[in-house]
């Protein structure tokens, strides 16, 4: 990965070569360097925020198997920055606190495992953290910082280019008000916080110790598994057909249909996260009942073949 | 340098008179401190009393005379006696640093004459302006009402003319608001001695399609002008709960506002004859006949009934009324109804609407103002006849001006608060959804009969239903239906034909077919290839041809030829194209291929009608769609139906904390059993081991043979998993709670919630109730004594609630035992989930689902009253320039302020009343949006300066009982503890109590302020029953019987000279007690009415008969008082003073209202007669401060205005560079209110302990203390770091001093 510094001095000495090339430990700089083009854009009118989600790197690389994804050389954040007036600064970094702890415990089963830090402060810049509770203790996914308006009177002094916005009648040098997540931990900590061991009983009674992991119906990667309960043609066929009419309605559908047994094929799909496994027998053949069994409940719901696609969209939609 | 030591004082009787010299002699060997000694005054019982000079400057007697009579020594022995009895005699006491600096020269001769000065100066111009208005006839009233924006004024001659605002200072004003348009004025009349004006907003008079959102001064009504040299003239505005008139006046929201003074007539009606609640309910029984089916009115009814033995005449009745405009107007003016049908358009009405009916709306205003100022006429005279102190008036015009200002960040709280609401809102659902989901899986196997809770929900379910099918056909893979469609007919016959020559087994699977293809090109020879224009298909687009062909045909592509449907599709000629490179097949290879396809797309043609078949199923659903199906039916319940484009929500979304199987879902546990709801005694809970019911129940269910009791008992109580889990369930330990958790408006209000919803109402009538039921509950105890449990004590057990193996118990209700639980989730028992009696087996998420119910509890209740607040906007032009030339003035915040609608009076106390800051409780750490109070904050240049006076009522019951006892401070137990209680050593009031019957201090403040708010012994039961519902009615009757006869004392009675006379000869007695308790009067009845009925009686001389001392009605007794209690001479004042022929506060003489006189009562409403002695002796406390204070914000030139006061507490707004000269004036108003009570009881001296605020408050908010950060759920950060709000400072009269140079109140000469 390299990244230009546009405004650096190395960037005019005509010697690529010499360039220094780096890795990026973070996505502030790349956000940085499009403000005055943005800002430009819109007229020069503030405030505004710009977003970027990009592949960093880090150096130093401690060695704790719990924690490997915190500390991997390689991941992904998720940086947003936003340009706020001086002196609406303080209300916006509220708006950021609230509307980010909103979005990460929306996904969350247990929504109060995220919650945020008491405001940090340093002589520049206040810094608040979003945290989650990792069973190694408590570690963050996000951080949320008031950064001044340092970085931009320093970009202002290395590229002469004004950085001045308009507020109202006003003409301000805004403050960064910036939010940095890791995608990694991010989804880590949802793994996390959607993993359980219940107990369950299974097709014959038996109470067993079952993994379920009841990922937030938006963020599992298979919403749904269409399961013929045997092997035979007509009830691949119409199993088929439902998988297809899934697909192409933008539910991310499997098919499953091989020699395991239901059961077996519940415990996993309950393991893989999938809310919804679509049952078809030979009933379904005569009457076109299927049983839409929930991976929550651990119950079926008996229905028409022809509404489970409405009521999965509905699902995707108002979850 | 101020001393602090500590004086061990055991003086002996004799020198007890001498008290001030002796403490001079033997502090001569502390050299250091003698010269204070010397100088430190003591009372009779050596309390340490005011500094010489203050005392001099004060009460302006000569220093310790004393009154050095006999009596007076008597009554010093009396008291040290008294306090010996209660071991309080020779405890140590604190010697506090001396104070004495120069006060402000005072008025008059005495503390008394000073005070009515100040009042008078400060209230006589609007007193004039008052009753001149009062005693004038009003103008008519204009018939034609002018439609234009602004007021108009209507002379008297005819004419009108269009003025910026009522040129008269003294007016009736009404204003009426279009309540579906907002919380703007719309209308509004005023009328003066001269003429009549109206105002209209820009809402009648243009018509605009939107409002400006922000809403400032220029939205309101004008009432004042500033003269040319800046100064507003005084007037007065009088109105029916006229703050609400005044929180939509433009001025008022100045900081540095007008001089006009709003009069409430609704506060002089209700402290001329005002009503308690419970009065307000029996009022309108007998007025107007409503509620007749209210159950306590008709006990109430049935007890008075039979106490007076006669017809119901109640003159209370007569002489008050509620406080609506409509009953006050009809009270006072004859009898005459108002008409107030109009009123409704305002409600529900739209602004259209208004304009329409625009002469009558204002005809209808203009009605109302002028039957406002009938009622002022009438009542203003009663007023000051029943109030005669000025000091009174003068301090309802200063209350009248309560202004809150706030922010910017009001709206932030507004925001946060509603946001974390709705954050912990939506978590608690999910986390009840997730419950409800994990519950579901008990269905499998029926495993939900062996738990304890779930056992008896609904958990059948239904089958899908579909209509019935006509025939089947023969392989039953198509099903022909009675509405199947024709078109398919024919192809369906076809591909049944088909299908048995399909061999099943040659159908590969889907993926292997599509895998096929790929592997085709190499795998394959050239006969037997597939058709070649499929070579070219990488694996998807051959499976999407497949599925596009085989699945998806439509009826139209069927009608097509079989041969031509391969060909026909697009990509097959495109794959044609391929094929022309490759080697050209022979024409029999091609026949072979065709006919292979041919078969192909034979069988995607079934499998496509097959498909069809099944989809057609749909025509067999019927038209509305089941619920559901498959879930048990207790879940289904929470599911909404599913809709599309409806507001559905999937999963059981339905479910709250206030639904029934909730409770059940969370497993929740009282004392470790589990709850249980039944109909009848609504929610309780079940302990096992019960015997009695274990057989019987089955032959019970066979004999009945009730089809639905069979049913019910289907499934059976799972006696054995509870059993088992019993022992799982930690025993529940007693937690003990923090120290002074409780502040005393908590403890106010659970007085008011245990008192009939009402502070000032229990009535014996309520009282009695409450014992009876508790004896019956115990009788019934003791009947079924032999099937109750050993182990458990509780509300009950109700036996006919059968469940095999179990006891029910319910839980206790705040009311009393006979009152069933709806809700074990709603407030009232937030405090036992907190210290763990109610709580909860349902695992990690059950409890934070409890802990956020208690979260959010607070701003459930408030958020509609606290997000209406009416905040209006300050322009920069219409702030003060010392807010806007501060260096932290910043341009976009939005300076603004709220008017609260008080009533100034509002109870019969003369309390002020407010539905949401004066109810306000303080910041809580677990309550969402409790921080409320401390985001109203001052502006950049101004301060907040305030203070509570200390245990204010406490202290005036105390100075009753000491006045009345032996006349000087601290001579009754009750007031040495007020006075000299020290916490540390346990000689405090609370303590005190606590130590008698072993509970803990913040418990005893309970009762203590129970006691003299007026309630009584069944109160104290039933609240010790609550702090420990394990504790039984004897312990608790015990305790409380013992802590009543501790303090409050035992009640004697004073048998009448003649009748001891009578008594000494008939019964031979040779001594017989002037005083004896009630049971003694009880036996002395019995054995007069033996003697005088079977035994001989000599004649005695007597002026009675003695044939009356048999009739029971006749009063042996001529008084009865509380005897020995360390309470007991301040309850015999205040009885005294609540059951003497009119009833006024000791020191500003304010008469009780006339709807509890007790000409008008009888011996009825006597708690609330107690309690309106105190309670509105400290509104009297709070006059005098709010007097004393204006005339030193005047005097001294203080820049500071009255804000709020919340009971007893005052909060003035002050520029900053003034706060410690108006703490210092806070602090003199104190100490001179203080004065004056003690002035008025007799007591010319005042102990140092209470002579001054111990702190007060310079802060930027308002807070309960200073340094508290008010983080909550919705301000996390705190005050400090999430709002930028620093501490504020705490100031005891030391610190004060040394601010003000030694209490000076002069504005300091030079000034930065």
């Amino acid at each position: 990965m390299k990244i230009m510094d546009p405004f650096s001095d190395t960037g005019h000495d005509g010697n690529s070569q010499q360039q220094n090339v780096y890795l990026q430990p973070s996505c502030e700089k790349g956000i940085l360097y499009n403000y005055p083009a943005v800002l430009k854009l819109l007229n020069q009118k503030l405030p505004f925020g710009l977003a970027e989600i990009a592949r960093c790197f880090r150096k130093n690389i401690h060695d704790n198997s719990d924690k490997f994804l915190f500390n991997l050389p390689e991941f992904t954040q998720m940086s947003m920055q936003f340009y706020s007036p001086p002196s609406v600064a303080t209300k916006w970094m509220n708006v950021w606190q609230r509307e980010r702890i909103i979005w990460w415990r929306k996904f969350a089963g247990y929504p109060s495992k995220f919650h945020l830090t008491d405001i940090k402060m340093t002589e520049t810049q206040q810094t608040v953290d979003i945290q989650y509770e990792f069973p190694w203790g408590v570690d963050s996914v996000e951080i949320i910082t008031n950064r001044g308006d340092v970085d931009l009177v320093e970009l202002e002094r290395q590229s002469g280019i004004n950085m001045q916005g308009r507020y109202g009648r006003k003409v301000v040098t805004p403050v960064v008000i910036e939010t940095t997540a890791g995608l990694d931990r991010g989804m880590l900590a949802y793994l996390l916080d959607a993993y359980q061991e219940k107990e369950r009983s299974d097709t014959r009674g038996k109470l067993k110790e079952r993994k379920i992991l009841r990922l937030h119906m938006k963020i599992t990667p298979i919403k749904v598994v269409v399961h013929p309960i045997k092997n035979t043609r007509e009830l691949r066929e119409i199993s088929e057909h439902l998988a297809k009419e899934l697909r192409l309605s933008g539910v991310n559908t499997l098919y499953v249909c091989d020699a395991m047994t239901l059961d077996q094929h519940l415990v996993r799909f309950d393991e893989m996260g999938v809310p919804f496994t679509v049952i078809i027998n030979e009933g379904t053949l005569k009457t076109g009942v299927i049983g839409m069994r929930s991976r929550d409940t651990a119950l079926r719901e008996q229905m028409h073949i022809t509404e489970v696609k409405t009521l999965l969209l509905e699902h995707l939609k108002k979850e | 340098i101020f001393h602090q030591n500590n004086v061990t004082f055991l003086p002996s009787v004799s020198n007890g008179l001498h008290v001030h010299r002796f403490s001079a002699a033997t502090s001569k060997a502390i050299d250091q401190e003698k010269t204070e000694e010397e100088s430190t005054r003591y009372n009779p019982i050596h309390i340490q009393m005011l500094s010489k000079s203050l005392h001099q400057q004060i009460f302006r007697e000569k220093f310790g005379e004393v009154s050095n009579t006999e009596s007076q020594e008597k009554k010093i022995n009396k008291s040290i006696k008294h306090l010996k009895r209660h071991g309080l005699w020779g405890k140590q006491s604190t010697l506090l640093p001396e104070v004495d600096f120069q006060l402000p020269e005072l008025y008059g001769d005495n503390i008394e004459d000073h005070f009515r000065v100040l009042a008078q100066q400060q209230s006589n111009t609007y007193l004039m302006l008052a009753e001149s208005l009062a005693e004038a006839k009003l103008p008519t009233m204009p018939t034609e009402w002018i439609k234009e924006y602004g007021w108009t004024k209507y002379e008297s001659n005819g004419s009108t003319m269009s003025v910026a605002y009522p040129e008269d200072r003294a007016l009736v004003f009404d204003v009426e608001v279009c309540m579906t348009e907002g919380k703007l004025p719309t209308m509004a009349v005023a009328v003066s001695q001269n003429a009549w004006y109206s105002w209209c907003s820009e809402q009648i008079t243009e018509d605009r399609f939107s409002w400006a959102q922000k809403i400032g001064l220029k939205d309101l009504i004008p009432l004042d002008q500033q003269q040319s040299d800046g100064e507003w003239l005084p007037g007065v505005v009088i109105g029916h709960n006229v703050s609400f008139d005044r929180a939509l006046v433009k001025e008022q929201y100045l900081m540095k506002g007008p001089k006009t003074r709003y009069l409430d007539t609704m506060s002089f009606h209700m402290a001329i004859s005002g009503l308690t609640s419970f009065q307000r309910i029996l009022w309108n029984y007998h007025k107007k006949n409503k509620n007749v089916g209210n159950q306590d009115v008709k006990e109430h009814l049935k007890k008075s009934q039979q106490r007076l033995q006669g017809p119901l005449v109640h003159d209370w009745v007569e002489v008050s009324s509620p406080n609506n405009l409509g009953d006050v107007y009809s009270l006072y003016c004859d009898g005459l109804a108002l008409d107030k049908t109009e009123r409704k358009v305002f409600v529900t009405g739209s602004i259209q609407d208004i304009r329409h009916q625009f002469q009558e709306l204002m005809s209808y205003c203009a009605r109302d103002v002028k039957a406002t100022h009938e009622v002022f006429s009438k009542i203003l005279p009663m007023y000051f006849e029943r109030f005669p102190n000025p000091v009174t008036f003068a301090a309802m015009l200063e209350m009248s001006q309560v202004y809150l200002p706030v922010n910017n960040n009001w709206q932030r709280y507004l925001n946060e608060t509603q946001g974390t609401y709705e954050d912990l809102q939506k978590e608690m659902k999910l986390s009840l959804m997730h419950l409800a989901n994990d519950s579901c899986e008990l269905l499998h196997n029926d495993r939900y009969k062996k738990d304890p809770w779930l056992w008896e929900l609904d958990w059948s379910s239904t089958e899908l239903k579909m209509k019935k099918i006509k025939g089947k056909s023969k392989n039953g893979n198509n099903t022909q239906t009675d509405v199947g469609e024709v078109t398919n007919d024919g192809l369906s016959q076809k591909s049944q034909s088909m299908v048995s020559a399909v061999d099943m087994k040659d159908n590969e699977d889907d993926c292997n077919h599509a895998l096929n293809f790929k592997e085709a090109p190499y795998g394959q020879s050239a006969e037997s290839v597939r058709s070649s224009d499929e070579f070219e298909f990488d694996e998807n687009s051959a499976y999407e041809e497949y599925a596009e062909n085989s699945f998806l045909s439509t009826g139209n592509e069927c009608d097509q030829t079989i041969e031509s449907l391969p060909f026909n599709t697009q990509k097959r000629s495109y794959s044609q194209d391929a094929s022309v490179s490759k080697p050209t097949f022979k024409t029999s290879e091609l026949v072979a291929i065709a006919r292979k396809r041919k078969r192909e797309d034979e069988k995607r043609l079934e499998a496509e009608n097959r498909i069809n078949d099944i989809l057609a199923s749909k025509n067999l659903l019927y038209k509305r769609k089941q619920h559901m199906v498959g879930y048990p039916n207790w879940y289904r319940d929470l599911c909404p139906r599913f809709k599309v484009d409806s507001d559905w929500k999937p999963g059981p979304s339905l479910i709250t904390s206030q639904v029934q199987v909730t409770p059940k879902l969370l497993r929740l546990t009282w004392d470790g059993f589990p709850l249980y709801r039944d109909d009848k005694h609504g929610w309780g809970y079940l302990v096992p081991g019960r015997q009695h019911n274990m057989s019987r129940d089955k032959q019970d269910a066979t004999s009945q043979g009730d089809a639905e009791s069979v049913d019910k008992k289907m499934v059976e109580f799972p006696i054995r998993s509870l059993r088992k889990l019993m022992k799982d369930i930690p025993k529940f330990s007693d937690s003990e709670k923090e120290d002074d958790l409780m502040t005393e408006d908590e403890i106010l209000s659970k007085i008011e919630e245990l008192g009939n919803g009402n502070g000032s109402n229990w009535d014996s009538e309520e009282m009695l109730k409450m014992t009876k039921s508790m004896k019956m509950s115990e009788i019934s105890q003791k009947r079924l004594c032999r099937d109750s449990p050993s182990w458990h004590v509780g509300n009950g057990p109700h036996n006919d609630v059968d469940i095999p193996g179990c006891w029910f118990f319910k839980m206790p209700h705040k009311d009393g035992s006979h009152k069933k639980v709806g809700n074990p989730l709603a407030k009232d028992f937030l405090s036992k989930m907190e210290d763990g009696t109610l709580s909860s087996f349902g695992g990690v998420q059950a409890n934070r689902i409890l802990e956020i119910s208690k979260m959010i509890s607070f701003w459930r209740n408030a958020q509609d009253r606290i997000s209406s607040q009416m905040v209006i906007s300050l322009e920069r032009s219409e702030l003060p320039k010392t807010v806007t030339r501060h260096v932290e003035y910043d341009e976009d915040n939005n300076y603004g302020a709220i008017l609260p609608k008080v009533v100034t009076a509002g109870t019969v106390t003369r309390r002020m009343v407010e539905p949401t800051w004066l109810t306000a409780s303080n910041a809580r750490p677990d309550r969402v949006g409790s921080e409320l109070k401390a985001m109203v904050q001052a502006p950049p240049g101004y301060h907040f300066v305030g203070a509570d006076v200390d245990s204010q009522e406490l202290w005036i019951a105390s100075l009753l009982g000491d006045a009345r006892f032996a006349g000087f401070h601290g001579c009754t137990a009750f007031g040495w503890m007020n006075l000299q209680g020290n916490k540390l050593e346990r000689t405090d009031l609370h303590s005190k109590t606590a130590d008698t019957i072993d509970i803990s201090r913040d418990q005893a403040k309970v009762f203590n302020y129970g006691r003299i708010y007026g309630a009584g012994q069944p109160f104290a039961v039933r609240l010790l029953m609550q702090f420990n519902h394990r504790m039984s009615v004897d312990e608790a009757r015990r305790k409380a019987s013992t802590m009543y006869s501790a303090t409050k004392g035992i009640k004697k009675y004073k048998l009448k000279e003649d009748v001891r006379e009578i008594v000494r000869k008939l019964l031979s007695k040779k001594k017989q007690s002037r005083w004896i308790t009630n049971e003694e009067l009880r036996t002395l009845r019995r054995r007069l009415k033996y003697t005088l009925e079977y035994q001989y009686v000599e004649d005695i001389e007597s002026n009675i008969p003695l044939t009356d001392l048999l009739d029971y009605s006749f009063d042996l007794t001529e008084k009865r008082e509380w005897k020995v209690g360390s309470e007991s001479e301040m309850f015999n004042q205040l009885e005294s003073i609540a059951m003497s022929d009119e009833p006024r506060t000791p020191v500003l003489g304010c008469r009780i209202s006339r709807a509890l006189e007790p000409m008008s009562v009888n011996n009825e409403f006597l708690t609330s007669r107690i309690n309106w002695v105190v309670q509105s002796s400290a509104v009297d406390y709070l006059h005098l401060m709010l007097v004393c204070m204006r005339w030193l914000l005047d005097k001294y030139d203080i820049d500071g205005r009255f804000s709020i006061s919340i009971h007893d507490e005052v909060r003035y707004l002050v520029n900053s560079n003034d706060k410690y000269r108006a703490a210092m004036a806070l602090q003199i108003s104190n100490l001179l209110t203080r004065c004056m009570f003690a002035y008025k009881l007799g007591m010319l001296d005042l102990p140092q302990s209470v002579a001054f605020f111990s702190a007060v408050d310079i802060d930027t908010v308002l807070r309960k203390e200073v340094s508290m950060d008010c983080k909550t759920p919705s301000n996390p950060h705190g005050l400090e770091k999430g709002y930028g709000i620093p501490e504020g400072e705490a100031l005891d009269i030391y610190d004060v001093l040394k601010l003000t140079n030694n209490g000076s109140l002069e504005k300091p000469k030079i000034r930065k």
